[in-house]
């Protein structure tokens, strides 16, 4: 596995991570309150926590090669910045990193295959 | 000695070497050849599966019970249990506990490196195990843990790590010393899941705690996930 592909294999399982915070803050968090999701770039050891609501997380997840990150913790050879707040980044990859981010989307998997 | 002879099973006997012939990866076995290679009749077999339902065959084209190689394993374990002395349900109690393939118990320092030295422990468990989701999520509910212990625990005693792997999963369990661990407090003052239980309770397919005066110990359990949905597969590797 490249080095690449191992990179963008973490920020995949940090996503799927959080699709599954998300799942679970739909249940207590009301629509415009913010709540906790991991960072999703590429260092495995980063576990920093970003506060975002769900309505834009929703909307960071409506595109299979887009990632939220710390400011700062973008990786610029596997992604560029599209958008950015106080708080966090908005990252699409591009490249290797792009493709299996777009295999990987969680979301994909959940649609009915009939 | 005197030996009791229970269901053609002599008791208080040593398991012979050459019984162990059968071999790994051969397939399934018919039940008489099974009785054969394990010393015991084909209705004993019959009546352990109906019992205690432990090791319950599969069936090949015309009913005929065919037992595979794990299964094996199980009645060899029950017939050593059988051998000791036990009584068959007990037997099949004591064998039907799962086995860890591996296991590790860490000692670690309340410091700020404690969680990246957890991680080494999982991966020093794992090898190189082919699911590299899996090692990432056990990784990272390894630091999570032992991160809370550092933070919430006694700084002074050490904090344990063990971890057991399994076929099909694996069980975490970071013990540290220190006073209760109040979940509510936790949650009140940290609103955005900075305690780490949040990542742990939505990797783990189980997980409890034990928290007292004393210290509290965090069991958590993961399962292996399928390798299908991996990116990494089948060339999973541990890269620093």
């Amino acid at each position: 596995m490249t080095r690449d592909v191992r990179k963008a294999a973490n920020e995949d399982w940090f996503r799927e991570l959080n699709e599954r915070l998300e799942q679970r803050a739909a249940d207590r968090v009301r629509p415009n309150e913010s709540f906790g999701i991991v960072c999703e770039c590429a260092r495995e050891e980063c576990t920093e926590r970003i506060a975002i609501s769900l309505p834009d997380y929703e909307a960071v997840r409506t595109s299979p090669k887009a990632f939220v990150v710390v400011p700062g913790h973008a990786d610029l050879t596997l992604e560029r910045i599209v958008s950015s707040t106080d708080t966090y980044e908005v990252v699409e990859k591009f490249g290797e990193a792009g493709l299996v981010a777009e295999t990987e989307n969680p979301r994909d998997r959940e649609k009915p295959t009939d | 000695m005197r030996r009791l002879r229970i269901r053609g099973i002599v008791k208080n006997q040593p398991i012979k070497r050459e019984q162990a012939e059968i071999r790994w990866g051969a397939g399934l076995f018919e039940i008489g050849a099974v009785a054969r290679e394990l010393g015991v009749a084909p209705s004993t077999l019959r009546t352990w599966e109906r019992r205690y339902r432990l090791v319950v065959p599969h069936r090949g084209d015309h009913g005929q019970r065919l037992y595979d190689a794990d299964q094996i394993v199980v009645l060899r374990r029950v017939l050593a249990q059988i051998r000791r002395g036990a009584r068959a349900h007990a037997a099949h109690d004591v064998a039907g506990v799962p086995r860890p393939v591996r296991t590790s118990r860490v000692r670690l320092e309340p410091s700020s490196e404690a969680p990246s030295l957890a991680r080494r422990a999982v991966d020093a468990l794992l090898e190189e195990h082919e699911n590299a989701r899996f090692a990432f999520n056990l990784r990272l509910v390894a630091s999570e843990l032992v991160k809370n212990a550092v933070l919430y625990g006694s700084k002074r005693e050490p904090i344990r790590i063990e971890i057991q792997l399994f076929r099909d999963w694996a069980e975490l369990r970071v013990q540290n010393a220190g006073g209760r661990l109040s979940i509510k407090n936790l949650r009140a003052r940290r609103p955005h899941g900075e305690h780490g239980l949040e990542i742990v309770d939505a990797l783990a397919d189980a997980w409890s705690i034990d928290t007292g005066p004393l210290g509290t110990k965090i069991t958590v359990r993961l399962q292996v996930q399928p390798a299908a949905t991996d990116p990494s597969t089948p060339t999973a590797s541990f890269e620093a």
